[in-house]
């Protein structure tokens, strides 16, 4: 642009210096940034991200088992005063509740 | 001295276009597609580099109380768009480099009407010179970028199966991206110093401040502007908040 611009006279030069210089230091800082980034920013954003995760994992599990716990405790109260046979409660528990829930709803019934 | 800068210039447009096949070749199409489908973290790219960086750069250059043609070679350094360097940078930051790219990309096509804008608004308010667009450049900038990585995700997507001592031809195009991009730019470095070490200890003090700040200050911007859009800075610790922050390339295809 500035080529362009101011052809090859001294306005070239003086609007050039600055271009020039900056491009060399740029290659320079670039070095100790990129290090930077790689080594110390990028593994310490990776531990905040995992740990993140884990943190939303442990809040999904944990509302999954108080809502397992909610819901069981619903369905035992609503089943278990009456008196139907234990194949029907079986059934029943078995394509209400997913596997798990399925089981552990047998073992308390 | 002629000679040593068309051999450079040769150098460096072999450089970019295996450099983009190599970043290609890092990269895969939907890697692309999630960075165009985060139109935050792309905004948030295009107004730092078209609204923070000249507004610096015209700030820097009228605080350096230099002469009017160097503060107008400042305000462009702030107003160039993003080249085939940066998204290096980024490969060797283990940072999203399909974002980085398709940044570069973006803001290279917006060169057309952002660069005349800054110029308009920061250079014709300093001074009344003839500023001559680089149409031309830009333009070939614009292929310089698109068509090597295109084809380097292309032999990424097609390669599946021929490999060259254990390895398949994007891996190979990957490691020569690292290789020969390190070689450019130590080689970049000491023609640099050699070619031009008069003018570097020649240069005005006022350069001093701008050029030690503007590299560590511009990224700490861009990557503290980058944050609410969900993305870090390493690309291998995708933020929850943002799922379309991309993993790094598995070795497989």
């Amino acid at each position: 642009m500035i080529l362009l611009s101011f052809g090859t006279g001294e306005d070239a030069e003086d609007a050039l210096i600055f271009p020039l210089i900056y491009s060399l230091s740029f290659v320079v800082n670039s070095i100790w940034l990129v290090a930077l980034f790689r080594f110390v920013v990028a593994p310490a954003d990776a531990l905040v991200g995992a740990t993140e995760n884990n943190h939303q994992g442990l809040v999904r599990a944990w509302k999954a088992s108080a809502l397992a716990k909610v819901s069981h405790k619903a369905w035992c109260a609503a089943v278990a005063p009456r008196p139907p046979t234990t194949t029907a409660r079986d059934h029943a528990c078995t394509h209400t509740h997913t596997h798990a829930h399925a089981l552990t709803c047998k073992a308390l019934l | 001295m002629a000679n040593l800068e068309g051999v450079f210039t040769v150098c460096l447009a072999m450089l970019i276009v295996v450099v983009g096949l190599g970043l290609g070749a890092d990269s895969t199409y939907d890697d692309f597609k999630q960075a165009l489908q985060r139109p935050r973290a792309v905004c948030i790219g295009f107004s730092s580099q078209y609204g923070f960086m000249p507004l610096l750069s015209f700030a820097m250059a009228r605080a350096s109380k230099t002469s009017e043609f160097t503060q107008i070679g400042m305000i462009l350094v702030g107003c160039a768009p993003g080249g085939t360097s940066s998204n290096l940078f980024t490969l060797w930051s283990k940072g999203d480099v399909p974002l980085s790219i398709t940044m570069s990309f973006l803001s290279t096509l917006a060169a057309f009407f952002m660069l005349p804008l800054c110029v308009f608004v920061y250079i014709y308010s300093l001074s009344d010179v003839n500023v001559t667009m680089p149409w031309t450049q830009i333009m070939v900038s614009c292929l310089l970028i698109a068509l090597p990585t295109a084809i380097g995700v292309a032999v990424r997507r097609y390669n599946t199966t021929f490999q060259v001592g254990g390895k398949f031809i994007w891996q190979w195009m990957h490691d020569a991206t690292t290789v020969i991009g390190a070689m450019f730019i130590g080689g970049a470095l000491i023609f640099g110093f050699l070619m031009y070490w008069d003018k570097v200890t020649a240069a005005p003090w006022q350069f001093g401040p701008s050029r030690s700040a503007w590299s560590p200050l511009a990224p700490s911007l861009g990557t503290t502007a980058q944050r609410p859009s969900g993305c870090r800075a390493g690309s291998s610790a995708p933020s929850p908040s943002s799922a379309a922050c991309r993993t790094r390339p598995s070795p497989s295809p």
